[in-house]
């Protein structure tokens, strides 16, 4: 796999094929608009794409299809220039969507991704709340395994588990405490650099606490916030260090392009070894402020 | 440095040790083999977990100790390497811990694939995985001290008739379990790719049977074995395997029963695949952990398990309690460690350990802090300004009094005349009946309510909550969270500390404790289910609403830190407040009302404690002492009402009870979390 990444302050100024095809979602802010905007002027045909994971279902325009069904609806796009905007897709989205490209033969695809100026943190109110607390998910459904990268977490063989660190630490508290998972087993990456300088501040007090009291002692990586690329090779690092009976977890809660390095890192392993944890979080409207730089990732697949 | 029962020798390093044994307060941190760790609980002989030949479904909230109840019946803990004795007797009993990955067992579902087969599928995975704990459980007998049974013996097992099932299957004890392995690995492989990839066969619940019957025919030490399979975390599995799990535990008869343990209010769905339903007494009998805790001494279970951990950790430490006998299930040393002096003398161990301040001392602290003693004398200014009663602060203050003292800010708000209040001050004085004591007993109904208001604005520790009496009361039947407070406890001490050894921890290491402790646990209520952020709302808006209600002058009605509701509450209140109750963030408890006056019909009502951990956040009292009524309306707006809606509630509230927004420290307070 081979990936090329650029960015820059505006759109055009970036270089790109002429897609023939994009999968969108649906926008919760501010930059999405403008992503689904600049995409909706630069290519043919736009295809919604949404997953379900409580029916396990995959939404293509107006149609809804078992997810286990999609490479036999995606067989036709085999030949065309193809962009996946991970601004408006989720981790189980891309994931999905890369997965069944990689399979049906799909040899080389865009991912764009437009970063924001800042998040959106609480409203100052009675209740007792932290200025690094911020409104990025709605609720959250809890971790339910995305049908082929699903592995049974036992206490059978060991494994590791990788946690991409995000601003909400109690997701990754949620995943211990839901599992058996133990923390001595487990490790961190952390986005640094951050978007934005300080932003890694935010991150790291977040989540130093729920490091502590579960007593994550696996490591701790750090991985550019906009660097796909550096993360699969933390990822590979840590799979090459995996024993023969071990296998490992990947839990990414962290930036798009953090998840995106997840992604086509999982869509290249033996599902046998590697898995996800995911808990599906419903993302909140506008919890992005204004906009940074417009990312453009180039994936070609050997 | 003897002090009573309790001698601690420790150097800094071991309580680095000994901070670090306390730290592991969740069962799957230590593991499955429990044997040096767990503590029988004093009621274990009324459980007969390990002997019933009848299912039980085994209920408690949160940290209350019921994986390690289950994990300690299992086989890698009774055939444990470290345990000295297994005896035939042993091994008529056999414990399986079962814990299904239900973010895994979410995917057997729907997917295009009809219901009756994910149901077999999901039967076909359970078969395996107890396949696998039946064959693991043989080697931990074998490699256990029971002498009769060894390695060798393993392969003497010939499971030929399994291949009956499925042609593949071999009959050798190694070839089985790799045969099992294989067969779980490709059922993940399966489950991943249900479109690419064929269906294996599906094995059905008889195949476990058929090779537990093998086990006790062909080897007569186990002739009699039943196998008893613990499904721990029920409520997260999906309905229709609840139902399959129900059908089990329905129809469980030896070799193999099945027994559940879940979280309060989760046996929700007690129907089987067939037409019957599982009733409990018929089918299966309940074991509420918590109600067993109300009924023995908490605090005396909680200390033997703080002691045991600081012993294992360094044995040098003298301890009240004999390590062995914590590990007994004989009667004889059951009935020891209930007796009331066994109690008497482990409970003043731990108070050593972790001792307390009486009232009496906190309210003459606050007379020799200039700080506190500032505080005390500005209450009282304002009492005198609010009521215009004709006293000065110093006629107030009553130093040969401290008690008395520290309340007369509020019964001089209570409009409490000046006439009344000289009387009660010199009968006290005189050592005649009065009511700051005697029956009317003010100083009893109002100084704790009144220290905490003295402390409440001033972002000091409080030692309200310190000592081993009050870390009980906060980790009510949580021993996730005593341990916890034990830890922080001695982790600040560390840090406090310029002793190289300590026999106790100070006041101010237990209170900070507290606080560092409550916040944690309140920052984890998000992430309890699908409803964790509500949750965490609910438990912050109600928080606020008692730490309010700490603050009012006239302390009326101290201490409200539980509730009940009035009137008709709605499907999703109900539905939210059982949500609450299964995670502990509120515990349930039965009241009796009397409708009409005396005489009249009794009707049951509930109301509902806020979990006492986060009192040290909110800085409210974490003993039960008084309630609140809310109507069904204001409950929904505290549940459910939007920022806005809270604040209007909010404002109104305290427009009722005099005070303003302004008077809250609550922001202070967050910080000192971090």
């Amino acid at each position: 796999m081979k990936i090329r990444m650029q960015y820059n302050e505006t759109p055009d100024r970036l270089t790109h094929r002429d897609w023939e095809i994009a999968f969108l979602g649906k926008a919760v802010d501010e930059r999405g608009s403008k992503a689904l905007e600049f995409i909706n002027s630069n290519c043919k045909e736009c295809i919604y794409f949404e997953y379900i994971p409580k029916e396990f279902k995959v939404v293509l325009n107006d149609n809804k299809y078992d997810k286990d069904d999609i490479d036999s609806h995606l067989k036709g796009i085999i030949d065309k220039k193809i962009l996946i905007d991970s601004t408006t897709l989720d981790f189980a989205e891309i994931l999905i969507l890369t997965q069944s490209f990689k399979d049906i033969g799909i040899k080389e695809l865009d991912i764009s991704y437009v970063e924001p100026i800042k998040y959106k943190t609480k409203a100052k109110t009675t209740d007792i709340l932290h200025k690094r607390d911020f409104e990025l998910s709605e609720s959250i459904i809890g971790y339910e395994a995305i049908p082929g990268h699903a592995l049974l977490v036992t206490g059978e063989v060991l494994q590791k588990v990788v946690f991409l660190c995000g601003f909400e630490a109690e997701r990754i508290d949620r995943a211990i405490e839901d599992s058996q998972i133990v923390g001595s087993n487990c490790s961190c990456i952390f986005g640094v650099p951050a978007f934005s300088p300080g932003w890694e501040m935010d991150s790291f007090d977040n989540n130093i606490s729920i490091i502590k009291e579960r007593k994550i002692t696996g490591g701790i990586n750090f991985c550019g916030a906009t660097n796909p690329l550096s993360v699969i090779q933390t990822l590979d690092e840590i799979y090459k260090g995996l024993e023969e009976e071990e296998q490992m977890f990947i839990v990414p809660l962290a930036t798009k392009p953090m998840s995106i390095g997840a992604c086509l890192f999982l869509i290249e392993k033996s599902k046998s070894k590697v898995a996800v944890l995911y808990d599906h979080p419903n993302e909140i409207t506008g919890r992005a402020i204004e906009i940074s730089n417009w990312h453009l990732f180039n994936v070609t697949f050997y | 440095m003897t002090i009573g029962h309790l001698f601690l020798i420790a150097n800094p390093l071991n309580m680095k040790i000994i901070e670090n044994s306390i730290a592991q307060n969740r069962a799957e941190e230590l593991g499955y083999d429990l044997w040096d760790d767990f503590v029988i609980p004093p009621f274990y002989d009324s459980l007969d977990l390990l002997t019933a030949k009848k299912p039980r479904v085994v209920v408690g909230g949160r940290g209350c100790g019921k994986t390690s109840l289950l994990r300690y019946l299992c086989h890698q803990t009774q055939f444990s390497p470290k345990r000295n004795l297994v005896t035939l007797y042993d091994i008529q009993n056999i414990g399986i811990y079962w814990r299904i990955d239900t973010q895994f067992a979410k995917i057997l579902s729907k997917r295009g694939i009809e219901d009756d087969s994910w149901n077999r599928a999901f039967e076909h995975l359970s078969v395996l995985m107890m396949c696998q704990e039946v064959l693991k459980s043989l080697e931990s007998i074998a490699d256990s001290c029971f002498e009769e049974f060894s390695r060798s013996d393993l392969n003497s097992f010939n499971f030929s008739i399994l291949s009956s099932f499925l042609e593949d299957v071999p009959a050798n004890f190694d070839a089985l379990k790799l045969f099992i392995r294989r067969s779980i690995n490709y059922f993940q492989t399966w489950v991943g790719s249900i479109r690419t990839l064929s269906q294996p066969v599906f094995l059905p619940l008889n195949f476990v049977k058929e090779l537990l019957i093998e086990i006790r025919t062909q080897n007569p030490l186990f002739k009699e074995t039943t196998y008893l399979v613990y499904v721990d975390e029920y409520e997260n599995l999906l309905t229709d395997q609840q139902r399959l799990i129900n059908t089990w535990l329905k129809h469980s008869e030896m070799p193999l029963i099945f027994n559940l343990a879940m979280k309060p209010n989760s046996f929700n769905d007690k129907n089987t695949i067939g037409n019957e339903p599982i009733a409990e007494t018929h089918d299966y009998r309940e074991y509420n952990l918590e109600e067993y805790y109300d009924k023995i001494s908490f605090e005396a279970f909680a200390a033997e398990i703080l002691f045991l951990r600081l012993w294992k950790n360094d044995r040098l430490i003298r301890i009240p309690i004999l390590p062995d006998e914590l590990r007994s299930k004989d009667n004889a040393i059951l009935d020891k460690r209930r007796s009331d002096n066994y109690k008497k003398k482990i409970l003043s161990a731990a108070k050593i350990f972790l001792p307390g301040v009486s009232v009496d001392d906190m309210a003459k602290d606050v007379y020799n802090d200039r700080v506190l003693l500032n505080r005390l004398e500005e209450l009282l200014r304002k009492a005198i300004k609010n009521t215009q009663i004709k006293y000065s602060v110093e006629d107030c203050l009553l130093p040969d009094f401290p008690q008395a003292g520290i309340i007369m800010p509020a019964l001089i708000n209570r409009g409490i005349s000046k006439k009344e209040l000289d009387h009660e001050i010199s009968c006290l004085r005189k050592n005649r009946a009065n009511k700051f004591t005697g029956q009317t007993n003010w100083i009893h109904n109002n100084i704790f309510g009144c220290l905490l208001l003295i402390y409440e604005p001033l972002g000091r520790f409080c030692p309200i909550y310190s000592g081993f009496e009050a870390f009980c009361m906060m980790s009510k039947t949580n021993l996730r969270h005593f341990l916890e407070l034990c830890y922080k406890s001695i982790a600040n001490e560390i840090l406090n500390s310029k002793e190289k050894s300590f026999n106790s921890i100070s006041i101010k290491s237990q209170a900070e404790a507290a606080k560092q402790a409550s916040a944690t646990f309140l920052r984890e209520v998000k992430n309890f289910g699908n409803e964790g952020n509500k949750l965490h709302t609910f438990v912050l808006r109600l928080g606020t609403y008692f730490s309010y209600s700490h603050k009012k002058l006239t302390q009326s009605e101290p201490e409200q830190n539980h509730f009940s509701i009035r009137g008709v509450r709605s499907i999703d209140l109900n539905k939210f407040i059982d949500e609450a109750v299964k995670w502990s963030v509120l515990y349930e408890s039965r009241i009796t009302k009397q409708k009409g006056g005396e005489g009249q019909v009794e009707t049951e009502d509930f109301e509902y404690l806020l979990n006492p951990i986060y009192s040290s956040y909110f800085h409210i009292s974490y003993r039960k002492k008084r309630s609140v009524q809310f109507g069904s309306d204001d409950m929904s707006t505290i549940v459910f009402g939007t920022y806005q809606e809270f604040e209007i509630f909010m404002k109104k509230v305290l427009s009722i009870w005099k005070l303003s927004s302004s008077d809250s420290s609550l922001n202070l307070f967050s910080e000192l979390e971090k």
